[in-house]
């Protein structure tokens, strides 16, 4: 190879620049390329997914009851995975004994120390060399499980040195169970929002905050605290009116009610009569064919509509009184109960309606007429008169309950193409109207407290860290549904209908209730079909001063009858007798009202102690004394039907008697006498043991037998 | 002899655009990567106070430097000069090691008034010219062992006085001079030897032990083939052979990587029967089959056996084997830095958008991964436009050395171009997972006042030699 010198310097600048500085840089160009463009969705697992912000999850608010009783509030949980690829081989090796069996003792998932040791061996042998993998340990975790697992072999390294990852998640727990459960109700991330937890979901939920979280490797997301984040802030505390007592009795109450007549379901509310605060709504639907199941899987009470049948004539009777055209005395003719308007015939569901002709207008009400009140309105109204007071009455206008899904009600009139000839007949027997179980309800409410409509609510006040942030007052409707004077008529004839009428097998007497039976047919568009009915009892208790107005409604019972007054009614008593029975404020206290006449044998004698005090306990047992000794002690002794109390002087007597007393008087008297005391036993001092002084006399010592 | 001429020529203007490209786009990347979250203060003592800021008040220095070494300093003082500047900047290297401050475990700083100054940076400068100097004597010429080990000497020495802060980095720097040494008429002999060397280790870790046997079993098959008479019969023996190597190695697993090494293998069959005995040929064939396989088994089980301080085993994982590597441990810093430049995609994400970058999760990103900084927020283009700038750079100073008549002032010309080359391929590649992770500063574009002093000085005096050319 000859090469002069002058071309060797040039290959040497040539090699130069195409062996070296050429290649290099071709070499960073492409390894360039290669991250940046070829191989960016290999690192973009990593690399684009490297930040993230993530929405943190405020802790959701509680549910309270009435009586502060928790509802529904979240516990939080906690899902395990581990990396087994995290821990260093040495760790890993040298505890997966001792962590397989702990695992085998507390994840209890049917695996011997044995399989846990295996399946470790194997994750961590699956896993090696590859990114993203965790293998889930367990779903749902108590922080005190949580607690006891960190502290395993491997585990207890955290999660960058031993591979255990926890991700806290939040659960909706209801304390009372299926209590209420559809009022309550849920909300779901995908959207179902129900009852209570749907209404107030965005004050329950609170604001979530954002963080920016770092991708680690291998799936495992840390926060990173660059950046300013978003505290999340803990959603409000939600009050209710619910009642936990209430909804409990008047869930069993119906729930025996709706498999004793195998119904379809059936539904209860209880509304405090002078706000309109609901205390307890229930609603049972049958969850298979054969009706022996039931759950709260729907609210009928305000999302089921339907024609509320002779309930509805309360409504008819107030406008009739209110527009002055009928008094309670007022005669109608029911025809012996069957009467045609135009092609339709309607009948009285009363046999004994069959032998009446004449009756007065409370009869025609307090015996469920249905002839007599669909002539009353069908001759007395014309045109859209009845329809435009029943409007009046608010009963076209929803109820305006916190809850999602409330039905509109409806009354049929003149503009509609329902109407015909025949319509006010029927709509002033409650059909032709369809009103859910609460719109009723708010009607008779309205009845019960005198005329004033409220409006039925289910939340006093939303709460955060304890203040009140927003408070719900009764709401008002109506002041004045209808004249006091209509008002006292219309209480007098559900009284009426209770003492004479439907629903006298009803009756109690412990206290008095008022109240409405309804029985409506479903499907009677249906000709061939079984007849399918509504039953239903609207009233309220203690007729003399409405505490709680109550409405019942069972859709389709099919066994045990369907009239009102035997299926509805029922269960309204039910409700009615347990919550009176734990109404403190209706109860008379026992010492009002006639002494209890005491005998001797029962007034406390013998007794024996401190005058002031003798006076004061016998005072507030109201036992007459019939005058006070001038002495400091005194001896209580039973005379007649009183009692007398003589004067104990132990000044005067040589030897105090203490009989009687008790220890501590007992100790007063003898030791300001210089006597030691010896009680044995405990109560009253029956005996008295003097100990001698040696010389045949009573000495200093006295053992007091005590019982 | 050449021409003797007066005329003086213009200072090269390409060098000088590359130069203020670069150096601003270490000033954006610096300040787009330093910006705090909450925004820049606004006030003048605020702004100064900024990464940028700080960057700001060095490259100011740095064009007082350049002017004055443009306008003020005769040429000749750098000739004359370069022997003591060079034992100055040596003498200072041994004084830091004393007098030294430490930071991050490196006792590489002097720090006076607050400023730290890095004599390291200095004595790359220096060295240059006491290397042009040096060569200057030989004018090409660079065949006899002494010259050579001279040579080697005067860029070891301050090569090994850093190795003791420690800093590996700017010793392996010091590795460019043998780029001017090659110009200069070192035997290339030498750089294929150390290139073969350097491969062979890198195969030899690259490989599991199964793979460098099959390769082994292959290249020795064949040229027993081609030594033998019977060729035909031995021929099909050969091919059978590695047919059942070659299935016992896919069994068990390095299936590409046999097929790699019996290619090779075959294209080297080819080549040996083109050259027919050639026995001068088959010696060197075997000399470095030999000692590649000396190498490479070495090599292998060094690393398979983790023979290394454990440190450097993981160094060396993290570039060879990174699958194997802890990407939250020694994988970590190279990890997020190829991620970085894999979330800047074609485009990037922009200035002050880069999140890897600008939240420390790349590190030293000011410094010495400012590339990955660049490449997050710029893109593909953004990077490749910068390595372009960088070699059109290397490019000019070559082009610059070569219209040298003086062998002083070509040689300091290759000896900048080597320091250059060497930081452009170690930063740029360690960041990408090329080369090591090894620390050295990105030239013009990394934060740091001794380093952007150093090479503007670096090129200042280039460019003050290249416009004085035409004088002798």
């Amino acid at each position: 190879m000859a090469v002069n010198f002058k071309d060797e310097v040039l290959i040497r600048i040539f090699a130069i620049l195409a062996v070296i500085i050429v290649p290099v840089a071709a070499l960073l160009v492409y390894r360039t390329v290669d991250i940046a463009v070829v191989r960016q969705a290999e690192f973009k697992e990593l690399g684009e997914e490297r930040f993230r912000i993530v929405t943190v999850q405020a802790e959701r608010g509680n549910i309270y009851s009435h009586n502060d009783n928790l509802l529904a509030t979240s516990v939080p949980y906690f899902s395990l995975h581990f990396d087994p690829y995290v821990a260093s081989p040495r760790d890993y090796y040298d505890n997966i004994d001792s962590l397989a069996l702990l695992l085998s003792r507390h994840i209890d998932d049917g695996h011997t120390p044995g399989a846990w040791r295996d399946s470790l061996l194997m994750m961590r042998d699956s896993v090696s060399g590859v990114a993203n993998h965790y293998f889930k340990l367990k779903e749902s975790v108590s922080y005190s499980e949580l607690a006891r697992i960190r502290k395993f072999p491997i585990f207890n390294q955290g999660r960058m040195g031993g591979g255990l990852i926890v991700e806290k998640r939040a659960a909706r727990k209801r304390p009372f169970g299926w209590l209420a459960r559809r009022t309550i109700g849920y909300s779901k991330e995908e959207g179902a929002k129900v009852g209570l937890e749907g209404a107030f979901d965005e004050v329950l939920a609170g604001e979530s905050g954002k963080q920016e979280m770092f991708n680690m490797g291998n799936g495992i997301w840390l926060p990173t605290d660059n950046l300013a984040i978003v505290e999340p802030t803990t959603g409000a505390n939600v009050y209710t009116t619910l009642d936990v007592n209430i909804q409990d009795i008047t869930e069993n109450a119906l729930e025996n009610g709706v498999r004793r007549h195998r119904a379809e379901w059936g539904a209860a509310i209880v509304m405090d009569v002078k706000t309109g605060a609901i205390r307890a709504m229930a609603n049972l639907g049958a969850v298979n064919s054969s009706r022996n199941r039931y759950a709260e899987q729907y609210n009928y009470a305000i999302s089921r509509s339907n024609e509320p049948g002779s309930t509805f004539k309360l409504a008819t009777m107030m406008a009739l009184l209110e527009d002055g055209l009928v008094d309670l005395d007022s005669e109608v003719d029911i025809e012996n109960g069957v009467k045609t308007f135009y092609d339709l015939t309607m009948e009285d569901s009363s046999p004994q309606s069959r032998g009446w002709r004449i009756i007065s207008v409370r009869d025609a009400f307090e015996q469920s007429s249905n002839v007599g009140m669909a002539k009353l309105v069908d001759s007395l109204y014309s045109g859209n008169e009845f329809s435009q007071r029943l409007k009046d009455f608010h009963l076209d206008a929803e109820s305006g309950i916190e809850l999602e899904g409330e039905r509109a009600p409806f009354i049929n009139d003149t503009s509609r193409n329902e109407f015909s000839g025949i319509s006010k007949a029927w709509m002033a027997i409650g059909y032709e109207s369809r009103l859910t179980p609460l719109q009723m309800l708010t009607f008779y409410n309205a009845v019960a407290n005198g005329g004033q409509m409220m409006k039925p609510y289910l939340v006093t006040d939303i709460r955060r860290d304890g203040r009140v942030i927003e408070a719900y007052k009764p709401t008002v409707v109506d002041r004045r549904l209808a004249k006091p004077a209509t008002i006292e008529k219309l209480q007098s004839l559900l009284e009426g209908v209770v003492d004479r009428g439907t629903a006298k097998r009803l009756k109690t007497d412990q206290y008095r209730f008022a109240g409405k039976t309804g029985t409506s047919q479903q499907n009677y568009s249906q000709r061939n079909r079984k007849k399918k009915y509504q039953a239903s009892f609207a009233g309220y208790f203690p007729a003399e001063n409405p505490t709680y107005s109550i409405i019942v409604v069972v859709k389709d019972p099919t066994v045990g009858g369907y009239y009102g007054g035997e299926v509805a009614g029922p269960i309204f008593r039910e409700i009615a007798d347990n919550i009176y029975n734990s109404m403190i404020e209706v109860h008379e206290p026992l010492n009002q009202g006639p002494r209890p006449v005491l005998y001797a044998s029962e007034l406390p004698s013998r007794d024996a102690g401190y005058l002031p005090e003798l006076a004061t306990v016998l005072q507030y047992v109201n036992v007459s004394v019939d005058s006070l000794p001038g002495s400091e002690l005194a001896l209580v002794s039973a005379q007649g039907e009183g009692v007398a109390l003589s004067s104990i002087n132990p000044a005067e007597q040589k030897f105090p008697n203490v009989r009687g007393m008790r220890l501590r008087d007992a100790l007063y008297v003898l030791e300001n006498e210089g006597y030691v005391v010896h009680p044995r036993g405990v109560g009253r001092v029956v005996n008295m043991r003097w100990q001698s002084d040696g010389r045949g006399q009573r000495g200093k010592d006295v053992e007091l037998i005590l019982r | 002899m050449p021409r003797i001429s007066l005329k003086r020529t213009r200072t090269d203007v390409a060098t000088i655009i590359l130069y203020i490209f670069l150096v601003s786009t270490g000033l954006i990347m610096i300040n787009s990567v330093g910006a705090p979250p909450e925004g820049y203060d606004l006030s003048l003592a605020g702004r100064l106070a900024t990464p940028m800021g700080k960057q700001l008040v060095w490259v100011v220095i740095s064009a007082g430097v350049w002017l004055f070494i443009n306008y003020l300093i005769d040429r000749n003082v750098w000739i004359v000069g370069a022997y003591p500047i060079y034992i100055f900047t040596v003498v200072l290297l041994f004084l830091v090691l004393v007098a030294g401050k430490e930071i991050n475990g490196a006792r590489s700083w002097f720090s006076i008034a607050g400023l730290t100054f890095q004599p390291s940076e200095l004595a790359k400068f220096g060295t240059c010219l006491a290397m042009a100097a040096f060569l200057g004597q030989y004018s090409g010429r660079l065949d006899s062992l002494r010259a050579v080990a001279y040579g080697c000497f005067i860029w070891l020495l301050p090569g090994v006085v850093i190795l003791g802060q420690p800093d590996m980095g700017s010793t392996l720097v010091f590795a460019g001079f043998l780029l001017v040494m090659y110009r200069e008429g070192l035997n290339p002999l030498l750089f294929v030897l150390g290139g073969f060397t350097a491969f062979m280790v890198v195969l030899g870790i690259l490989f599991p032990f199964d793979a460098l046997l099959a390769g082994l079993l292959v290249i020795g098959l064949a040229l027993y083939t081609f030594l033998l008479p019977r060729r035909a019969a031995v021929w099909t023996l050969g091919a059978v052979a590695a047919g059942a190597v070659s299935f016992y190695t896919v069994q068990a697993g390095y299936g590409w990587q046999t097929n790699a090494v019996l290619g090779t293998a075959l294209i080297a069959l080819m080549g040996f029967h083109l050259m027919q005995r050639n026995t001068k040929l088959v010696g060197i064939s075997f000399f470095f089959l030999l000692w590649g396989l000396a190498l490479t088994f070495t090599a292998n089980y060094i690393y398979t056996n983790q023979l290394l301080p454990s440190h450097q085993h993981e160094r060396v994982m993290v570039w060879l084997h990174p699958e194997d590597a802890d990407p939250r441990g020694s994988y970590y810093n190279l990890l997020q830095s190829k991620l970085a430049i894999a979330a800047g995609g074609v485009s990037g994400r922009g200035l002050q958008q880069g999140t890897m970058t600008k939240y420390d999760y790349v590190p030293e990103q000011q410094t010495d991964f400012i590339f990955s900084a660049v490449g997050e927020e710029q893109g593909f283009i953004g990077a490749g436009t910068l390595i372009i700038v960088f070699f059109l750079l290397l490019w000019r100073i070559t082009v610059i050395a070569e219209r040298q008549r003086r062998t002083f002032a070509r040689a300091y010309a290759y000896g900048v171009a080597g320091i250059l080359l060497v930081h452009f391929l170690v930063n740029i590649g360690m960041t990408m997972g090329l080369i090591p992770v090894i620390g050295i500063p990105l030239p013009f574009i990394s934060k740091g006042g001794s380093s952007l002093l150093s090479f503007t000085m670096m090129i200042a005096v280039l460019l003050k030699l290249d416009k004085h050319r035409g004088e002798v």
